[in-house]
């Protein structure tokens, strides 16, 4: 086990050594900017995980997953970039295996209950399998991991535990390196870690920087300087700079999405994009601005309304075109005959006239929902989706040696490899929902389900038998009325 | 109302709605063109892709076409450019059948001895009614069925039976459920001469069954079957099995549990689903009194009396019974009701007639507005509102079609 943990202040008095002290083995946070963002990383070698993870690992060539918590919070570079709220799985399988099991351990794991089986909730897409859950929490994870540690392990307990206040967890597995990575980003002032430390245990190597961004040196690049440090193996700070060729940046733009009411059964859903809708400074020419929603299988966006045929109805909805639309897009399907998890949208917002801001229209569609007790409406979570500008650059081939690179965040292979993303902040009307919404859908109430049978049954059942005893009666009176005209 | 007169007015109505159509298209995000019409055409345009890149595109790639593929055939110059020119082909075709099927209408009514003025009247109930012209203009194919059909009465009744078993076997290729109207052609085709009871009582069941084999039942059966068959295997040839389930198959094992006008709606979306799932087979029960009704029962009581009015009071059971029914379906016995209407107890009693008409519209109406409030408003009205009012819609029609099977014999004159 290897853990690697960074801090990036925003303040450049925060990277100065007097905040910090270095005993032996043990970091002390004595005083940091609340605008500090931290990451934590550990890598963890096969052998050491759990032999249930192991098993489903076993026939995997790479795992990412990315638990985001969907909270509004101020990024920083390099650390900006942001998926959909919820539990995002990406995996490539090995040559002829399949993890069959992934469901059941993703349950146990994080909780999530709409996971049936590998081959029936996984979506395909170019290189691998996605899936996708609407889960707001971390808890069940947190739980997971304690479970495997021993009660008087507190230090180990108390990280696990600050897992839960994480905006965002990654778990990467690589088969070739054979090598778990779990790493977690808490942003500014999340909490404050004003008088704590951390501590390398025998077992463990870690290593701490300090960094602040400062003037790229090269255009499209970030550059960073502060210190390094590694605990029991040195016990000073060294100062460093470097820069690096970022894929990931930060827009300083704001969207906000909101559900057009009455949702109905054919909810609209609104993106604004606050102020100015302009590429980046220095981004280029070639700039797409692009909204990625993964939505669950109760929703759907209809992609013969939304085609490029439809010119019309995109121009008044602010849509330029659907790029992408893969997983579960059957047009009329109840949800309860649907095993996938719901479907990807990449949607590339249409900019003109964007001086004032845009507002983007997404008309989505509901399935119908299960029957079920109590109440006739049940609500349906889904999360906003990441907004950003995709731009050409010239430098991407750098991209691969950064130290915060992230990947797999579902719409890379939507896009040229040479692109570089700018990512828009959410900012919600109101408070305490984040970056996610809902919507009431109405369902049947399972209490009628005995009056619907019976008075159906018997409503139908007396028709039936009115029409045929009116056309009996017809055929009496004709009966007879034949007997009559032979009499005479 | 003379032909003329007529003819004109039904074809100016639809060029009409045709060229707003074209403007609303052009100028709204909300489309006067039907959904169906998209699939239409996209499938006929997935037919042309395919000749010119040999890929594997046939009209079942689009989703949820389904029908046979002579529709996208048909359709075929849809997908030609310029597409301002084109795109409308199948619009036009739609409303000429109508038009077509309005005139047959006419010339049956005429045929049987109806003065062309009155006849002219009757035709205009489908002729000149705006949701027929609409349904058609805004690309439904529903009057393809419309003209098939009233050619089936009028092939009938001019003893055309080759030609009729054509039709029958070409409009059961298309939509199914024109087979119940075979029955009835063969009832009503009984070999002249041995009509009425009299002289049959006497024979014993053999010779009644021979005697049931005649001529022209042998021709219309076979030329019926033959069509049929014959467009499904080459059907099959060409698009195998995603032709049979799509074409048919989905119509057997379909649940339509999304809220629409039958009666049994409520209950399929109830059962349907793992919930609310039931041991007893509410998916096919509704079959029984349905076919009971439309395709045994009603042509075997009344074809030989009238064969027109009897395949009316068939199709108005076949929609009243079905499992899943909107408002396309009334289609499909409203281009039959000219043959009902005239002498009909709705007349001879025109306050009848009027409760009639009000309650079939006002029954209707209360569903639109609970399906309203669920799917723009989302409201949970399923029960007791939407369940409810399909119920009470059902009620009404089985009411009315009580009325036309008592009447179909005591109708007063045609003339």
């Amino acid at each position: 086990m290897k853990q690697r943990s960074t801090f990036i202040v925003s303040e450049s008095h925060g990277t100065l050594p007097e905040n910090f002290s270095l005993k032996k083995d043990t970091f002390i946070i004595k005083a940091l900017p609340p605008s500090t963002v931290r990451e934590d990383r550990v890598t963890f070698s096969l052998h050491e995980l759990p032999a249930e993870i192991q098993d489903v690992l076993s026939s995997c060539r790479e795992v990412h997953l990315k638990l985001t918590s969907g909270d509004i919070y101020e990024f920083i570079d390099p650390y900006s970039s942001r998926t959909p709220a919820g539990l995002h799985v990406f995996l490539s399988s090995e040559q002829g295996a399949s993890p069959d099991s992934i469901c059941q351990l993703l349950e146990k794991v994080f909780g999530i209950n709409n996971c049936w089986g590998f081959k029936s909730s996984f979506i395909e897409i170019p290189g691998g399998y996605q899936f996708y859950s609407p889960l707001r929490s971390a808890s069940t994870f947190v739980q997971y991991l304690q479970n495997h540690l021993s009660e008087k392990d507190t230090l180990r307990r108390s990280e696990v535990q600050s897992l839960e206040s994480a905006e965002y967890i990654d778990v990467i597995y690589d088969a070739i390196a054979q090598t778990l990575v779990l790493s977690s980003v808490h942003a500014p002032n999340q909490p404050k870690w004003d008088g704590s430390s951390i501590t390398s245990a025998k077992t463990s190597g870690v290593e701490l920087g300090v960094f602040g961004n400062i003037t790229p040196m090269e255009e499209e690049g970030l550059t960073l300087a502060g210190f390094i440090t590694e605990l029991g193996e040195s016990d000073d700070f060294e100062p460093t700079m470097f820069s690096f060729a970022s894929r990931h940046h930060r827009s300083e733009s704001t969207f906000s999405l909101a559900t057009a009411r009455p949702a109905g059964l054919h909810p609209r859903l609104r993106l604004s994009i606050h102020g100015t809708a302009k590429p980046p400074p220095n981004a280029g020419d070639e700039c797409t601005l692009n909204a990625y929603f993964t939505l669950p299988v109760a929703l759907f966006i209809d992609k013969y309304q939304l085609s490029s045929d439809n010119q019309q109805l995109l121009d008044s909805l602010n849509i330029k075109r659907i790029k992408a639309i893969s997983g579960e897009t059957d047009l009329e399907a109840p949800v309860w005959t649907r095993e996938k998890w719901g479907s990807r949208v990449l949607v590339e917002v249409d900019t003109k006239g964007g001086e004032n801001g845009i507002e983007l229209e997404l008309p989505l569609h509901l399935r119908y929902l299960e029957p079920r007790y109590n109440g006739t409406t049940t609500k349906v979570d889904f999360a906003w989706p990441s907004v950003f500008w995709a731009c050409r650059s010239e430098q991407w081939k750098m991209m691969a040696v950064n130290p915060f690179d992230r990947l797999h965040l579902g719409w890379e292979d939507l896009f040229p490899e040479q692109v570089m993303y700018y990512y828009l902040s959410p900012a919600p009307h109101g408070e305490g929902e984040g970056a996610w919404s809902s919507i009431d859908v109405p369902v049947l109430g399972l209490e009628n389900a005995e009056m619907i049978k019976i008075g159906t049954v018997t409503v139908v059942g007396l028709g039936f038998l009115w029409v045929l005893f009116k056309i009996f009666m017809a055929k009496l009176s004709s009966v007879r009325e034949k007997k009559e005209l032979k009499r005479e | 109302m003379s032909l003329r007169t007529l003819l004109g007015a039904s074809i100016l109505l639809r060029i009409t709605l045709l060229l707003y159509g074209l403007y609303q298209d052009y100028t709204s995000p909300l489309k006067y063109t039907d959904i169906d019409y998209y699939v239409f055409t996209d499938a006929s345009r997935y037919l042309l892709t395919n000749s010119n890149n040999a890929s594997t595109l046939t009209p079942y790639s689009r989703e949820t076409y389904r029908y046979t593929p002579l529709l996208a055939w048909l359709l075929l110059p849809t997908a030609l450019n310029p597409q301002f020119l084109f795109f409308s082909f199948g619009k036009i075709i739609f409303a000429a059948a109508d038009v077509l099927a309005g005139w047959l209408i006419y010339v049956v009514l005429t045929n049987r001895g109806m003065d062309s003025q009155r006849a002219g009247w009757f035709a205009g109930i489908w002729l000149v009614n705006p949701m027929v012209a609409t349904i058609s203009t805004r690309g439904s194919s529903e009057g393809l069925l419309g003209v098939l059909v009233v050619g089936i009465v009028w092939a009938v009744l001019r003893r055309r039976v080759l030609l009729a078993g054509v039709l029958v076997g070409l409009a059961t290729h298309f939509k199914i459920y024109p087979v119940i109207y075979a029955p009835t052609v063969v009832w009503w085709l009984e070999s002249e001469g041995s009509g009425g009871s009299e002289g049959e009582s006497g024979k014993g069941w053999f010779e009644k069954a021979i005697g049931f084999v005649n001529r022209e039942r042998v021709i219309f059966g076979t030329w019926a079957l033959g069509t049929f068959v014959g467009l499904n295997v080459w059907m099959y040839k060409l698009y195998a099995s995603p032709f049979l389930q799509h074409t048919y198959l989905h119509h057997l094992s379909r649940v339509d549990h999304r809220h629409n006008f039958s009666p049994y709606n409520t209950l399929l979306h109830l059962t349907s689903s793992p919930m609310g799932h039931s041991s007893t087979p509410f998916g096919s029960i509704p079959f029984l009194p349905q076919l009971l009704l439309s395709g045994l029962v009603i042509p075997l009581a009344f074809a030989k009396h009238d064969l027109p009015v009897t395949m009316f009071a068939q199709t108005f059971a076949f929609v009243s019974f079905n499992k899943v029914c909107t408002s396309q379906y009334f289609m499909w016995y409203i281009v039959l009701l000219p043959f009902y209407l005239p002498g009909s107890v709705l007349l001879r009693r025109p306050w009848l007639g009027g409760v009639a008409l009000v309650l079939w519209a006002v029954s209707q109406a209360v569903w639109l507005e609970q399906g309203y409030e669920l799917e723009f408003l989302g409201k949970a009205t399923f029960v007791p509102g939407l369940w409810v009012a399909s119920l009470l819609f059902f009620a009404v029609n089985v009411w009315l079609l009580g009325i036309i099977v008592g009447d179909i014999r005591r109708r007063g004159d045609l003339a």
